[in-house]
């Protein structure tokens, strides 16, 4: 591949690839990334659409937070055993919204520590005034500022402070 | 404390691009493909299992092996440890930085919290280097991006201390010393020997060119995996990130590849390997191709068997290619 064919213009994501030069040696090449430049919004529609499925779902009862959050993080049945350090025929079970209702708090906290998230997410969903697509499943460090919410964990591991903010 | 004076550059993957830098710190000249390619990385993999949501690939040799490899093969020296407690692992780390040596870990990718949300996913394998700490922060250089960045101590922590499979259970590596002549020419040549092993003789069939050829055949039945269209066409343009963006300097590490060739050419004084290196890029340039088209077909929701077919032939046909050359290559070593 030459080097001109591999030049992507892309701020948000740059990457390294190799590519043949002009004076035809082979080397690194920083440019930006291809599917982020042309395809990010699609699949952000796409995930937006998986979103708006799981919740319309978890309202209606068909399926469990645990549920939700699985899925939308793209993890398996296997690997959240394995990270929550809970039995898989156990996770399989609090997939339905039946038998979550059964699950401890403390197994609640290790599926919350997997998704990075407060245990008071598994049980709520907001919505702002300002903005009605405040995300649940956000990320402690990044999500909360532009979203006119943030959540701040305290140092009881089951109770989150959520505040409202202004909208940078 | 003041960060250690550390050359932060981008670079193709994390653990090959690590270890370089972290090399070129400690004084050893050395590049990105070479590291490499004496570690035998390149690789292809196409797995089914319960660890994933959906079937995937991989196109690079086990995580770890890499910096394992460059050990062996170059004799260079580098302490590494894990750990049950983060505290220990916390203070070990700080101990070493306070020392002046930069510091790799092994972190969960999806903490890395500098990077935009769309890019981080639940990958135990990232390797980042550390190079200061300042109160609760950490300095962090991480090839996948431009600058040099800082990350909380708690987050970092999480990022080290990840369940699931393949856990960094606090994995962190430095370099302790580097031989004053590394033998290249003989690692070059056990690391080609070694990718050649792992394209063409491993007996499984679902790894190497094998790999390739059961990738070609399993893809049209992917559809009967997928939630709707929008899932497969989600999954067929993830081809093109595991292929390009995921660290691998491009076509599934075959850039790379063809970049260490070319630079092993020079060091060996062999035009044949400077011959291989072209046909190793040509080969690039198909997978190239395979990714550009997995990207359009997702985008446009053409997933018919037509056009899933047409991915299938093309990656055959890559199959095909790899295993001609990798049989040619082991003529010449």
């Amino acid at each position: 591949m030459k080097e001109k064919e591999v030049k992507v213009d892309c701020e948000e994501q740059q990457v390294v690839l190799f590519a043949e030069k002009d004076d035809h040696s082979y080397g690194p090449v920083q440019t930006g990334s291809y599917i982020t430049r042309n395809f990010l919004e699609d699949f952000q529609l796409k995930q937006q659409h998986l979103e708006d499925n799981l919740l319309k779902r978890m309202l209606a009862g068909e399926i469990s937070p645990l549920y939700f959050y699985m899925t939308l993080e793209d993890i398996s049945i296997s690997e959240l055993a394995k990270r929550a350090g809970i039995r898989k025929s156990k996770v399989k079970k609090h997939l339905d919204p039946v038998h979550f209702k059964k699950a401890t708090v403390a197994e609640l906290k290790l599926y919350a520590d997997v998704f990075n998230i407060p245990i008071a997410n598994l049980f709520q969903v907001i919505h702002t005034i300002q903005d009605g697509n405040w995300k649940s499943h956000f990320r402690e460090a990044s999500g909360g500022s532009a979203q006119g919410l943030v959540q701040h964990t305290t140092n009881n591991p089951v109770i989150v402070i959520t505040t409202t903010t202004e909208k940078s | 404390m003041n960060p250690i004076a550390y050359d932060h550059k981008m670079a193709a993957h994390c653990e090959t691009g690590t270890v370089a830098a972290l090399l070129n710190h400690s004084g050893m000249e050395i590049t990105e493909p070479m590291v490499f390619g004496i570690a035998g990385g390149i690789f292809f993999g196409y797995f089914k299992t319960a660890q994933f949501t959906f079937p995937t690939f991989i196109v690079r040799s086990k995580p770890g092996q890499i910096r394992k490899n460059i050990e062996k093969l170059l004799g260079v020296k580098m302490g590494s440890s894990t750990f049950k407690d983060p505290v220990k692992a916390e203070a070990e780390l700080d101990n070493l930085l306070d020392e002046g040596i930069p510091v790799a870990v092994q972190v969960d990718f999806f903490y890395m919290d500098y990077l935009p949300a769309w890019q981080r996913v639940h990958i135990n394998v990232h390797f980042v280097t550390i190079i200061g700490r300042n109160g609760n922060k950490y300095l962090l250089s991480d090839i996948y991006y431009p600058k040099v960045v800082e990350i909380e101590k708690d987050t970092l922590r999480k990022g080290r201390f990840a369940g699931g499979s393949m856990a960094p259970n606090g994995f962190m590596f430095y370099i302790k010393s580097i031989p004053p002549k590394p033998d290249y020419e003989k690692a070059i040549r056990k690391g080609i020997k070694k990718a050649i092993f792992n394209m063409l003789k491993i007996p499984i069939p679902f790894l190497g060119v094998k790999g390739i050829e059961m990738f070609s055949r399993k893809i049209t039945d992917w559809p009967k995996y997928a939630r709707d269209e929008e899932h497969l066409s989600h999954e067929i343009m993830k081809i093109n990130v595991l292929l390009e963006d995921q660290g691998t300097g491009g076509a599934g590490f075959r850039f790379m590849f063809a970049t260490f060739l070319r630079q092993a050419s020079e060091i060996l004084k062999d035009n044949d390997l400077f011959e291989m290196s072209k046909r190793m890029m040509a080969i690039g340039d198909g997978w190239r191709e395979i990714s550009l088209h997995a990207a359009r077909i997702g985008k446009k929701r053409e997933l018919g068997p037509e056009k899933l077919k047409e991915l299938s032939d093309m990656i055959r046909s890559r199959a095909e290619a790899e295993k001609e050359f990798f049989t040619d290559l082991k003529k010449l070593v």
